[in-house]
């Protein structure tokens, strides 16, 4: 006689496990997703290094500036492949093997984040020791607030790869279709770049963008990212990043949850 | 414990928009059963055990399977069946064991018992050898076999097999029917749908058939066939005796058209009358060169019931002459007359 | 009977039979292309998101000493018509690749189709969407005072240097797919093109970069072909200027297209 006994846990790694087995099975995935941020820190912080030269420039280091938000990006692709996933298995049917489970179906939501922390931390590590091969310096002194410093990039990571993977599991869900991958780039780009990613609001070229980057979660986030790199850590750095970023995750999953939850097929 | 069918449904509806792809659907299935759920592609058979397996939710009306509802307490129906879908639903990046072990920890086996019982699964779907190569290497029987094993991991007491030979060569068909064989001897209930005639003849206790989304007709397949009308008897007789035979079969059942030199009847009783008109039309001196008695299949059941033919129905060279179906047919060697 | 090599094949058929075949496979050509919007809109959108990004964030960079001109719009016209051109023309590649595949690119080799007209055939359909491009980018930054200083002229050079450096781009794209006759191939080499444009000129001044950068970025060809239509943009017109455009995009076409030859010969010679 089976024995049926029913664990979220369990479950969760599970398809973890799965995820991370397929993930590595597909180099042709790894690649890119680690190549292209290393790329694009490489260029953006040799190619716009002179803006620094701006008046009122938090950072005469342009690639301290830059690397919290390299870091970011790459995860946000890292997070992205969740829906890739996802999109995949509900094309090749798998999907339905997952929702015939006796389980939770938040289980399987979960699991399918799970590989992107992985993902992004590796990351995360890869964009940080390139960018101090670059050149990329702390802002401080302080072998605590340095250490602070790399560790809020890699939370920072977390949470980019959890937005990412949400939004690209949610429109998964909902479009049930693989040829849906280019709308979760296309939003996470935009979100990650019309923020401060490449210079503070007051330095911006264009007022509408300034408005977009106050309310964007993203630019918070990169406030409470550069802590240690480009600036000390202080509480007025930390709280709104930490907040809005609940807030946008909270409301991300719930949208995302709602999806598979109404799920048919 | 539920003394109620393993699977029951009653008024299921299920609409897409516009069009209702179930359209009332009333089932039971008994205990041990193997019904075979028969129909042309877009009937509904899918739609029907999407809903009963939890994928989709009735518009209306109720199922129950397992003796739980099928919205209500849609994770205690998927703790009791097990489900092999029209496309196999497999991951071809892992390997039929990483599969297993993954649907292990999915209905919640602890892993010893997991791990025993996919192994267990593999020997007994023959796929052991090839247990770590990946599933995306494996040809389309295999795929299905693993599809069934992965349906079976928590020993569920009702299975549903959605069309599970589509695609396969008759050794793999074969092989999957003895399978299904076993499993139900074994004491698993059985809901199985196909386009296939043959296989719910051969498989199925009871089937049922749907057409536009509703069930037309249902029963045993013997009875039905039996329903649609006698077998046709056709005999080849020497020039010269096919008046004679006419008489003497005229015993036997009412006549039906037939080409020049031959002579045919609904025989009254079926195979089991056999022996008599053979023994008739010897006694009677007649010469048999050619005999066939084309049994009705399921194919006229759905026609009777639906005024069409069955889509994909196997055709066997059909008989100008004959209005049922693809021929079960009895050939027997011309009869020389010997006392 | 002896064979008839292309060569003698090409040379009786005559330039106007070539002109006709070219115009018709030009024809399919333009029209495949126009109607894949999944070639078409990102090619738009992503070029167009990040010069309006780029504007919007650094565009007080154009400020720094060192920076040419004074505003960032008129500066990232050349580099975001050369972007856009340059990953809508390796589409070239695919379609061959996808004729290969196939079969249709045997059916026209096997028959009386010069091989100039094959290759130019292929090529019209990137060359068209090129110049549409660099209209539609110019009509996009003029309404925001970032009209070419080079007026006209600097518009028609403009044009015609989208032209040839979408049969540039188009014809390397070309070689590709001829060579490997794998959509997947070709498309694999997509990261190439985003390292040619991130590496020169397109988003920021090679000479403002960091020095090892600065000495990548200055070398590489694409950096010449954006600055020669860049001096347009900024500057009066001037025939020299229009010359030094129009030459480098002609020239870096014309090696693209023998390349492009060089991968037909070779598949032929494969037969």
């Amino acid at each position: 006689m089976i024995e049926q006994r029913m664990s979220l846990r369990a479950v969760v790694a599970g398809i973890a496990k799965r995820n991370l087995l397929a993930t590595i099975r597909m180099p042709s995935i790894i690649a890119p997703s680690l190549i292209f941020p290393i790329f694009i820190l490489i260029s953006f912080t040799s190619g716009f290094t002179a803006l620094t030269d701006l008046p009122n420039f938090p950072t005469d280091n342009f690639t301290s500036w830059y690397l919290p938000f390299a870091a970011l990006q790459g995860s946000s692709f890292a997070g992205a492949g969740a829906g890739f996933s996802a999109a995949r298995d509900i094309e090749n049917g798998f999907f339905d093997r997952l929702l015939l489970s006796p389980g939770r179906r938040v289980g399987i939501l979960l699991g399918g984040l799970s590989v992107g922390f992985v993902r992004s931390t590796i990351t995360a590590l890869v964009v940080i020791a390139t960018g101090f091969a670059l050149g990329a310096r702390p802002a401080v002194d302080d072998p605590l607030q340095v250490l602070g410093g790399l560790a809020v990039i890699i939370l920072g990571a977390w949470a980019v790869a959890t937005m990412a993977g949400l939004w690209s599991l949610g429109v998964a869900y909902r479009l049930k279709t693989e040829r849906a991958a280019p709308l979760f780039f296309i939003v996470v780009f935009m979100a990650l770049f019309l923020s401060t990613a490449q210079v503070p609001i007051d330095l911006m070229n264009s007022g509408w963008l300034q408005a977009i980057a106050r309310w964007n979660p993203i630019t918070y986030l990169l406030r409470f990212v550069r802590q240690g790199f480009v600036t000390p850590f202080s509480w007025a750095d930390t709280w709104p990043g930490v907040v809005t970023v609940t807030a946008v995750l909270g409301l991300l999953f719930l949208w995302t949850w709602r999806a598979l939850a109404r799920y048919e097929k | 414990m539920s003394n109620s069918p393993p699977i029951e449904a009653e008024g299921l509806v299920r609409t897409f928009g516009e069009v209702r792809a179930v359209d009332g659907v009333d089932l039971v299935v008994n205990a041990g059963e193997i019904y075979g759920f028969l129909g042309p592609n877009g009937a509904g058979k899918s739609t029907t055990v999407r809903m009963l397996t939890t994928l989709l939710k009735p518009t209306s009306g109720r199922a129950r399977v397992a003796g739980h509802d099928v919205v209500a307490e849609a994770a205690a129906v998927r703790r009791a069946i097990g489900v092999a879908l029209q496309d196999a639903a497999i991951d071809p990046i892992l390997t039929g064991r990483e599969l297993l072990s993954l649907q292990a920890v999915l209905h919640g086996i602890n892993r010893k018992q997991g791990k025993a019982r996919s192994e267990q699964l593999l020997e007994r779907v023959g796929l052991t050898a090839a247990a770590d190569r990946r599933v995306g290497t494996y040809s389309g029987g295999m795929r299905r076999r693993l599809d069934l094993a992965l349906s079976l991991i928590h020993e569920p007491s009702v299975l549903f097999l959605d069309e599970p030979t589509t695609g396969l060569d008759p050794t793999s068909r074969q092989s999957l029917w003895e399978e299904v064989r076993r499993l139900n001897a074994d004491g698993t209930t059985v809901l199985l749908t196909t386009q296939y005639l043959e296989e719910a003849d051969q498989l199925a206790h009871r089937i049922g058939i749907i057409d536009g989304g509703k069930l037309v007709q249902e029963g045993v397949p013997a009875t039905l066939k039996a329903a649609v009308g006698d077998p046709t008897l056709r005999v080849d007789v020497d020039a010269g005796h096919a008046e004679a035979a006419r008489a003497v079969l005229a015993a036997h059942g009412e006549e039906r058209p037939a080409r020049a030199g031959r002579v045919a009847i609904g025989l009254r009783g079926g195979a089991e009358s056999l022996p008599a008109v053979v023994r008739a039309l010897d006694e009677a001196g007649i010469r048999i060169q050619h005999m066939e008695l084309d049994a009705p299949s399921l194919d006229d059941v759905f026609a009777e019931a639906t005024g069409r033919r069955l889509e994909g129905a196997d055709a066997a060279a059909p008989d100008s002459e004959s209005d049922s179906g693809p021929a079960a047919a009895t050939d027997v060697d011309a009869h020389r007359g010997r006392p | 009977m002896t064979a008839v090599t292309p060569a003698v094949h090409d040379a009786r058929l005559g330039l106007r039979a070539t002109a006709g075949q070219a115009a018709a496979l030009a024809r399919r050509s333009i029209v495949r292309i126009m109607r894949q919007p999944q070639v078409i809109v990102p090619n738009l959108f992503f070029p167009t998101f990040f010069l309006v990004i780029n504007n919007a964030s650094v565009g007080k960079a154009a400020g720094l000493p060192g920076f040419p001109g004074d505003r960032y719009l008129p500066f990232a016209l050349a580099g975001t018509v050369l972007q856009a051109v340059m990953l809508s023309s390796t589409s070239a590649g695919s379609e061959v690749a996808l004729d290969i595949e196939s079969g249709f690119f045997e059916r026209m080799l096997a028959s009386p189709v010069s091989r100039l007209a094959i290759l130019l055939g292929q090529l019209a359909g990137v060359a068209v969407f090129g110049a549409l491009l660099a209209l539609f980018f110019a009509a996009v930054i003029a309404p925001f005072d970032a009209v070419m200083k080079a007026g006209i002229g600097g518009y028609v050079v403009l044009v015609i240097s989208a032209v040839f450096l979408a049969v540039t781009f188009g014809g390397f794209a070309l070689a590709l797919g001829i060579r490997t006759g794998s959509v997947e191939a070709t498309q694999g080499a997509f990261p190439l093109y985003f390292v040619a444009i991130f590496i020169s000129s397109a988003f920021f001044p090679v000479a403002l970069m960091t020095p090892w950068y600065r000495h990548l970025a200055g070398n590489n060809p694409v950096t010449f072909m954006i600055d020669g239509i860049r001096d347009l943009t900024l500057e009066p017109f001037s025939w020299a200027a229009a010359a030094n455009a129009i030459g480098v995009s002609f020239g870096a076409a014309l090696v693209a297209v023998l390349v492009a030859f060089a991968a037909l010969n070779a598949r032929l010679a494969q037969r």
